[in-house]
């Protein structure tokens, strides 16, 4: 039982949620390819595609665009889906349910939030399969595993967050994210938008605790993929693997402490 | 044996504020001020109770949604505060017939997703929630293919109390569990809970529903702001404010004869019996009986009043009723 039985769960809960909302998942299908349209005309806002493949850095900016942006809102998204799903238990009447079935509160919204986010992920990467395949051939579906891969040991360290934000939001009885304001700044740090050399000091110093930032590293590393940078991507799955240690250690310690105070404030209504 | 439920001195304050952001203040509402009550097995509990009487507080404590200030409740011995996860093993909860499912997910659906959360998976799932359906009829109407958005608020009810049943807790908690149903819905569920009663699980329900609190619970705690004033089998709390049941006859003849009646009504039962008026010539009679002895009493009035060739016009019994008790004790304490 444990994390595997609300995975699970939540999981199927997605599935048929999508399965009744025929409309919300073509829209939810869609929305990838809008960003990337998006992200495109930010792209040639530099002059054209090849100025801003320059002024990235990379030899395939299509691809780098697909990828660093999925895994830049994907690797933030595990803050926000975590709180989306404790405030949607609550706005539906379920939290008193789930609250009751044998699991600490602050384990499920982390495994629910996982489920969430993997399920994004998962989606994306088959509906951006054939734009990838178009744009960048077979090597372009390698690389985009590669970076899928990263991008799932760069949610592990904001997994705790994502569950501190949950409760949080749950406990002070706002109807959104309370830690929202964090996405922003963690998709600045990331430098999936600018270049990281681009901004300030300070700011660059600061991105160095940003997973995220190592995760668009990778993907940064994947789409200029060449023999001799495997080793740079082991040093940034290294450097990953160090972050989820440190940040969810810190993090489930203070959860329990979070899941207390919600129980005695009271959070299901 | 542990009880199945146990508050033990229950107190649990809230902090609300009054008032804008700037002018405002900070009431503090003393929802439980030591409740304490405990429920066995196989036993229906109700707690009866005035909105905002704290029944719904006392509830969530013993189901682990919250901790109280002070006090502990424990099921089959596990602490609610303490030891949430094994008291969480042993409940079934239903808190609302409204909300509480998904609502573009039919009703096996929103079962499956439960019982998955709860530990079930597999052909065990499968076959409990066919025999969850069929116990509270839903299989009969439909109920596990329609979509709760498009189910009746009775079925939604049945629903509820599916969920509450998907992995045969011995021990139930339901928060008003007939609120706004229909009487044919209201009565489907309350013979549900009859018979799961009588196969030994424990049941706490709250209501202000008094009519279901008589003919439903074993016992009754009645609570009013935040404590318990009194509690007993509904026999017990009817005869603590009413001692006696009122019998009015109204017979044909004069006052003289209806004094025989009363009379021979004292002497044989010996109970109070009095005239209590004479107009055009009929007289009222009232008589003061225990509360289960009225046919009794009443059937030798009726064959006296026959033997002596006097018409009886018309006779009523009036019981105390648990309404009675809840208005009389809370309307006592202002």
């Amino acid at each position: 039982m444990g994390a595997r039985s609300i995975f699970l769960a939540d999981t199927m809960l997605r599935l048929w949620w999508l399965k009744n909302n025929r409309v919300m998942a073509v829209l939810e299908l869609a929305w990838p390819y809008t960003i990337i349209i998006v992200l495109v005309g930010l792209g040639t806002s530099y002059g054209s595609l090849e100025n801003f493949k320059n002024s990235l850095g990379v030899t395939d900016p299509i691809l780098y665009i697909f990828a660093s942006s999925s895994v830049a809102f994907a690797a933030v998204g595990i803050i926000d889906n975590a709180a989306s799903v404790a405030q949607w238990h609550r706005w539906l009447g379920t939290l008193p349910y789930i609250m009751t079935s044998p699991h600490k509160l602050s384990t499920y919204v982390i495994a629910s939030g996982l489920s969430l986010s993997m399920l994004t992920l998962a989606m994306e990467f088959l509906v951006l399969l054939p734009g990838v395949l178009y744009f960048s051939g077979p090597e372009g579906i390698a690389r985009m595993s590669l970076v899928l891969a990263f991008l799932l040991l760069g949610m592990l360290p904001l997994v705790a967050i994502g569950g501190i934000a949950a409760m949080a939001s749950l406990m002070v009885r706002e109807e959104s994210n309370v830690m929202g304001f964090l996405n922003p700044l963690l998709l600045l740090l990331s430098g999936v938008f600018y270049p990281l050399k681009i901004l300030p000091e300070i700011l660059q110093l600061a991105s160095k605790a940003v997973p995220v930032s190592y995760v668009v590293e990778a993907a940064k590393i994947a789409a200029t993929f060449q023999e001799g940078l495997a080793r740079d991507l082991f040093l940034v799955a290294y450097i990953i693997a160090a972050m989820i240690l440190a940040y969810n250690i810190a993090g489930i310690a203070a959860l329990g402490g979070f899941e207390t105070i919600a129980r005695r404030r009271g959070v299901t209504d | 044996m542990p009880e199945a439920i146990e508050a033990i001195d229950l107190h649990k304050s809230y902090v609300q504020r009054e008032g804008g952001l700037i002018r405002g203040r900070k009431v503090v509402v003393k929802a439980l001020q030591g409740v304490s009550f405990s429920v066995g097995w196989g036993e229906i509990y109700g707690l009866l109770g005035p909105n905002g009487a704290g029944k719904t507080t006392a509830i969530k404590i013993i189901a682990t949604l919250l901790i109280p200030d002070r006090g502990d409740a424990r099921v089959a011995g596990y602490s609610s505060v303490h030891e949430p996860v094994e008291v969480r093993k042993l409940i079934g909860v239903m808190l609302s017939v409204e909300r509480g499912f998904f609502w573009k997910l039919s009703g096996r659906e929103n079962l499956k997703y439960f019982g998955l959360l709860y530990g079930l998976s597999g052909k065990a799932l499968e076959e409990r929630i066919n025999h969850v359906l069929s116990l509270v009829g839903l299989d009969r109407i439909g109920g596990g293919e329609r979509r709760f958005e498009e189910m009746s608020l009775g079925m939604r009810a049945r629903l509820g109390l599916a969920r509450a049943l998907l992995k045969d807790p011995p021990v139930l908690i339901l928060d008003e569990p007939t609120l706004g149903l229909d009487p044919p819905s209201a009565r489907v569920i309350r013979s549900l809970l009859r018979e799961m009663a009588s196969e030994g699980k424990s049941i706490l329900i709250t209501t202000h529903n008094m009519v279901e609190a008589e003919i439903l619970c074993d016992r009754i705690g009645i609570i009013d702001r935040g404590r318990i004033i009194a509690e007993g089998s509904p026999e017990e709390l009817k005869r603590s404010v009413a001692k006696y049941s009122s019998i009015y006859v109204t017979v044909s003849g004069s006052s003289a004869q209806a004094r025989v009646i009363v009379d021979h009504i004292r002497a044989v039962l010996g109970v109070a019996a009095g005239i209590v008026g004479e107009e055009n010539g009929v007289s009222k009679i009232r008589i003061l009986v225990e509360p289960g002895e009225e046919s009794k009493a009443l059937t030798a009035l009726l064959s006296r009043a026959s033997s002596l060739g006097i018409r009886t016009v018309e006779h009523r019994i009036e019981r105390p009723t648990l309404e009675d008790v809840f208005i009389r004790l809370v309307r006592e304490r202002g």
